[in-house]
This record gives structure tokens, C-alpha cells and sequence, in this order.
């Protein structure tokens, strides 16, 4: 989906909030932090969810709640919305819970997708390019990259299902291997660009022949 | 200016109402504990492994390994999720590895602009700033300029690739050996690859 988290590119943008090598601490600032991601586990473990679909559901947060919405609250808002969407609880009882409203993700605006059935095998030195569709369920590319043709630098010894199935719940993914594309920066950002290139790993599904 | 989310408190202007994240944290984790759904201490069973056992002394090991032993850079290379297995060391968000070696003309850097994948088991939990919306819009695009702004400047005649994380594959940086490490232990060089070094926004130095 073109959604809010997809900021790759954007400009407007100030200074990243660290100096190179700086102490920043542990992984978490406060214990519970700790528990979108282990919520993440507890999904995966018992079959509710794939990671996938938490990635899709923090996805789904309303773009001005993700912009204002610190990075593990995402998470535990996102595993709170699978959740409930699931049926393993309800919003009522997060609200108990607490006292006050609890938010959740905007629901999906897609049923997913499966791959498609004719996809070309790419090797290593081939000229592809990233479809250019613009599908409202999840996906892994992100949109500075579509429609563009790039070069295959690896092409992945393994395969994981297709996450615009998976991440909408589906068993209809199948598996594919991933192809890491190199894109001549130029090419994405014309001259306003220092890079040299950007190399994306890309489900062989979303390719084709260039 | 960055949004400044680090400042803002609940109830911010333009959020629905709502408990503190704290307490809705916790009110979810209570609530799948109530129903059996979650065990007791399985969320804080988590977070020690992410806590203790995810680090970048890991990847730092595997960096030292390959500048001392040339048929384990080869490995690294060629097989990362092979080299990274004889230790070990794959888990979560880390099961199928690639290196990135730099050289003398090119720099790698590693970002996740859709979120914030991350070889976990070898480099740790991903910073906040590696998080930051900063992060994600600017470096796949001015990646020298971020760098530099970070303390990190770049020779003009090397080239920086970004490799961004937007599927299974799990990325570290191979930096170059500093110069005047020469006779070093691999314990010694180790300990001046950082996890900055790892995600490749810093570069290793001698002294």
C-alpha cells in the first residue's frame, strides 16, 4: 500500500539524531517496551499471526497516529489490532484494562493477494524491472523503486511465502526466493542524490523481464 | 527539526484519547495473561534474549575472524548464513545472512526504510535512530550527507551503496581493516568494531 511508512525519499527531512559510535544504551529505555515485540512471538508461536501481518497492521495505524506514535507503541498498538481482529480478545477489554480509549489500526483495505502463476526466474546479472502496480494490501517494495529497472546482484539460496498473501493471513503464498537489485541511484533520485546506488531485496513475483 | 516524538506526551493535540503507552502496554499483556494466552514471564523471557544474547560483539567477532583468516572471509562472502551458523549465531531476523564487504573505492550501509529490520542475533536490536523517520527518508538518498552530519565522512572517490532491508535477507557491513592494526589479535580488533561499524554509518579506527 502506499502508506505512510514508506518515507524513503521523501525530502523535508532534518538531521539523524545520533553521532556516529555514540553510547545509546540497551535495545529498550523502559521494560515495557519490550512487550509489542514479545507479543510478536507469543502471535507467531501459537499460530495466531505472522510477522508479516504485524508488520501490515502497523501499517495500517492512521498515518498521523504513526507519525506522532513513538516506534515500540507502534508495535504494541499493532499486535493489540491483530489480536482483536483475530478474536483472541476484544477492544472492550483493552478499554477495561485501562480506563480510557485504545486506538487500534484502521482496518485492511485489501484482502491480499496471491503470487502470480507466471513469474520469470531471474539469475544473477539479469535486467529487471519492479512492477509498477499500486496495490492497497501489503507489499515489500518500497515505491521509489517501482517501475524501475535494476540489475540482479543475488539471487537468495532460500525462500520464504509472498507477503502480500501472508501478510493479509492467506496460505496461498507459496514460497519464492528473494533477488537483491542494485538500481543506479540516478535512476531513483535523478541528480539530487550522493549515493551510488541502492540495492533492494525484491520477491521474485514482483519482477519482470527489462 | 525532527518531530520531536520524544518530547510529546499523551493526549498530544491531534492524538485520540488514550492511557499512556505504559499502561496500555501492559494492559495487553495482562489481558492475554488473564486469558491464557500468554504465560507468565514470557514477554520478560523475551527480552533477555533480546537484552542479553542479541549483540553486536557478535558480528564484531565474525568482522575480527574474517581480517585474520582469509578462508573464513572467503565463507563470510560467499555463504554468510554458513559462516555465521558455524558460530552459532543465527536466530529471529537472522536466519539467512549476506556480508557486504567494503573496499577502498566502495562503502556499504544498511538501512530499513519501510520499518526497522535488522540482522538481530548478530548486530542487536536496532537503535532508535536507525528507526528514526530521519533515518528511513534521507540515507537511501544522501546517504553522504547523513553520514558526514553523523561524523562520518566518506572520501569523494568512494562510492556508497545502500542495501535496503526490505525482505528476509539479514545484512552486515565487512568494514576495511584499519591501518595500524597490523600484528593484532583477533580479541584486539573486535573490540574497535562497533555496532555503528556493523550497520556501516561508522568506520573502525585504530586508536
Amino acid at each position: 500500500m502506499d502508506g505512510i511508512h514508506d518515507l524513503a525519499g521523501m525530502q523535508g527531512f532534518g538531521r539523524v539524531d545520533h553521532i556516529a559510535d555514540a553510547d545509546v544504551g540497551g535495545p529498550f529505555h523502559h521494560d515495557w517496551e519490550a512487550i509489542g515485540y514479545g507479543g510478536i512471538f507469543l502471535g507467531v508461536e501459537q499460530g495466531i499471526f505472522s510477522i508479516d501481518e504485524v508488520r501490515h497492521a502497523v501499517e495500517r495505524l492512521e498515518p498521523l497516529y504513526y507519525l506522532m506514535t513513538p516506534y515500540y507503541e507502534r508495535y504494541v498498538v499493532g499486535v493489540a489490532s491483530l489480536l482483536v481482529e483475530k478474536g483472541v480478545l476484544t477492544q472492550e477489554e483493552l478499554v477495561q484494562a485501562t480506563g480510557k480509549p485504545f486506538p487500534l489500526a484502521r482496518p485492511a483495505l485489501s484482502q491480499g493477494r496471491a503470487p502470480r502463476m507466471d513469474r520469470t526466474i531471474f539469475a544473477v546479472g539479469d535486467r529487471v524491472r519492479v512492477q509498477d502496480d499500486h496495490f492497497a494490501g501489503h507489499v515489500r517494495y518500497p515505491a521509489y523503486c517501482r517501475g524501475k529497472v535494476g540489475t540482479v546482484t543475488h539471487r537468495t539460496g532460500a525462500q520464504w511465502p509472498f507477503p502480500d498473501a501472508i501478510g493479509h493471513g492467506r496460505n496461498d503464498g507459496g514460497s519464492e526466493p528473494t533477488l537483491h537489485v542494485e538500481f543506479a541511484a540516478a535512476d531513483l533520485w535523478g541528480d539530487d542524490t550522493d549515493a551510488a546506488a541502492v540495492i533492494v531485496d525484491l520477491f521474485e513475483s514482483y519482477l519482470e523481464p527489462a | 527539526m525532527s518531530v520531536g516524538v520524544k518530547d510529546m506526551h499523551d493526549n498530544r493535540p491531534g492524538l485520540p484519547l488514550q492511557a499512556p503507552a505504559e499502561e496500555r502496554a501492559r494492559a495487553l499483556y495482562q489481558v492475554l495473561k488473564d486469558k491464557g494466552v500468554a504465560t507468565d514471564g514470557f514477554v520478560e523471557g523475551w527480552q533477555k534474549v533480546f537484552e542479553e544474547d542479541f549483540s553486536p560483539r557478535r558480528g564484531a567477532e565474525l568482522v575480527a575472524r574474517a581480517w585474520t583468516d582469509p578462508d573464513f572471509r572467503d565463507l563470510l562472502l560467499s555463504d554468510g548464513t554458513a559462516a555465521v551458523g558455524q558460530y552459532g549465531y543465527l536466530g529471529p531476523q537472522g536466519e539467512y545472512i549476506v556480508a557486504l564487504e567494503d573496499s577502498a573505492s566502495v562503502k556499504h550501509v544498511v538501512t530499513c526504510t519501510l520499518c526497522s529490520c535488522t540482522a538481530w542475533p548478530i548486530l542487536g536490536l536496532p537503535p532508535t535512530w536507525y528507526k528514526s523517520f530521519e533515518y528511513r527518508a534521507r540515507i537511501c538518498r544522501e546517504p553522504r550527507k547523513v553520514l558526514a552530519e553523523m561524523g562520518t565522512v566518506i572520501p569523494a572517490d568512494v562510492a556508497i551503496k545502500v542495501y535496503d532491508t526490505t525482505a528476509e535477507t539479514r545484512y552486515m557491513v565487512l568494514p576495511v581493516r584499519p591501518a595500524g592494526t597490523e600484528g593484532w589479535s583477533a580479541e584486539q580488533l573486535a573490540q574497535i568494531v562497533t555496532k555503528d561499524c556493523l550497520i556501516g554509518v561508522a568506520l573502525p579506527k585504530a586508536g
